[in-house]
């Protein structure tokens, strides 16, 4: 019993070739005893069939296909293939060797970024250290000392008083006699003669302008 | 390319990186390939870039071809995986890309040199076609290229987009009728529009 609703939902089957040998004849033979069915598959295949005539006329002339064929062909060459020699190795070559050439893509400002931190790194670790010896070489020990250094310091005396030194004479004279020696000052060895017990007088002495004394401080061995 | 072997032996070549091996495989393939781009897009400019892209894309790819499926078979997922994110993008622009017969015959050197009268039906003809395939939606359009130029089967088609073979079928009949209407066939007695044939829920 011929059912056109159903012989029409079989329309795109029969037209886009999805049926079988067996399906195609049943449903022609249905086609052919149905006008409306059969208007229906006409006017698909008709539709179909306008259609591949206006694809046609699309097309591009045949010089389009050379030109087609060289920009494509250029594309290739401006693309970041592989280089032969390392697809060679990649597709036969054992593990090993595929890990060491293998590659990752990075995006340009991260490898930027990566490369320039190397750099630093490596610039820190050729500097030379600021640090001592010491931290090389731990086995020499620095010992601290503390030495007590006499430090001369020069001041400008303006006032100089001069005593009587005949009695302290006397003592030193006393301390030759049991052999000590007593180094006596430019001061000493220019008064007079203690023998002579005089009083001495510094009536037209000059003292000159200044004096340099060097003074000793800390507790230098006396 | 007629000879097995000699594709074989292009693209153990080319796999191997040897771009004058895949300069010669792409050959076999590029009319179909630029000629498929440019009824999906329906524009010569974005027809080349698709199909430069495409070619790219399979060119880099090419190390990773095993050869479990034809060449073309594995160029051809590739495709529509390209075709797919076209897709996406142009939904996200919203930009038509459809041109006008003149642009478009003036970007593939299309005319040829018949005469006048001819040139001028072709031009009528093209537009028609192109204003149909502009009034389907991407995915109608990409499931008609694949049935109707490239051939493959309602299964084929619905594992390479990921849905059933009755939302294909169902998809195809409508596209039908959208070109029937366009390109102005008489529907003679039949209410076409009466009947869907596939299953009911199914939209694409
Ligand atoms: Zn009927």
């Amino acid at each position: 019993m011929h059912n056109c609703q159903e012989t029409k939902e079989r329309l795109p089957d029969l037209i886009f070739g999805e049926m079988d040998f067996r399906e195609k004849e049943r449903t022609l033979a249905e086609l052919e005893r149905c006008p409306s069915c059969d208007a229906e598959y006409r006017s698909l295949a008709s539709t179909l069939f306008i259609y591949d005539r206006a694809a046609r006329a699309a097309q591009p002339d045949e010089s389009f296909w050379p030109a087609h064929h060289e920009r494509l062909r250029a594309s290739y060459g401006a693309s970041p293939a592989l280089a032969p020699h390392v697809a060679e190795i990649r597709a036969y070559a054992p593990l090993w060797k595929r890990i060491l050439t293998a590659s990752v893509r990075v995006p340009a400002p991260l490898a930027i970024a990566s490369l320039s931190l190397l750099a630093v790194t490596t610039l820190l670790a050729l500097r030379p250290p600021r640090t001592t010896v010491s931290t090389a070489r731990p086995e020499t020990r620095v010992e601290t000392r503390t030495v007590e250094v006499p430090v001369p310091q020069d001041r400008v005396v303006i006032r100089t008083v001069y005593v009587d030194r005949s009695r302290r004479e006397g003592r030193a004279n006393a301390r030759r006699d049991n052999g000590q020696n007593i180094v006596s000052n430019q001061t000493a060895s220019a008064r007079p003669n203690p023998a002579e017990n005089q009083r001495e007088v510094l009536q037209g002495f000059k003292p000159a302008d200044t004096v340099n004394l060097h003074i000793i401080k800390g507790s230098f061995p006396r | 390319m007629t000879d097995l072997s000699d594709e074989l032996e292009l693209i153990r070549r080319a796999r191997a990186g040897d771009q004058e091996a895949f300069c010669s495989l792409a050959k076999a393939y590029e009319r179909r390939v630029y000629l498929l781009a440019l009824y999906y897009t329906r524009n010569g400019a974005d027809a080349e870039d698709m199909a430069q892209e495409l070619w790219l894309k399979a060119f880099r790819a090419m190390k990773d071809f095993r050869g479990e499926s034809s060449f073309y078979t594995w160029l051809r997922q590739i495709m529509i995986n390209s075709f797919l994110n076209h897709r996406r993008g142009a939904a996200t622009a919203k930009v038509s890309s459809i041109e006008s017969a003149d642009q478009f015959f003036a970007s593939t050197k299309g005319l040829r040199s018949f005469d006048l009268e001819e040139n001028v039906h072709r031009k009528i003809l093209v537009e028609k076609i192109f204003c149909a395939l502009e009034d389907l939606t991407p995915q109608q359009r990409l499931i008609f290229l694949l049935k109707h130029h490239e051939g493959m089967t309602y299964e084929e088609i619905a594992r390479s987009l990921g849905c059933s073979a009755g939302a294909v079928k169902k998809s195809l009949f409508r596209t039908v009728l959208k070109l029937r209407e366009h390109l102005g066939v008489d529907e003679g007695r039949a209410e076409s529009n009466d009947f869907i044939p596939c299953a009911a829920g199914e939209n694409l």
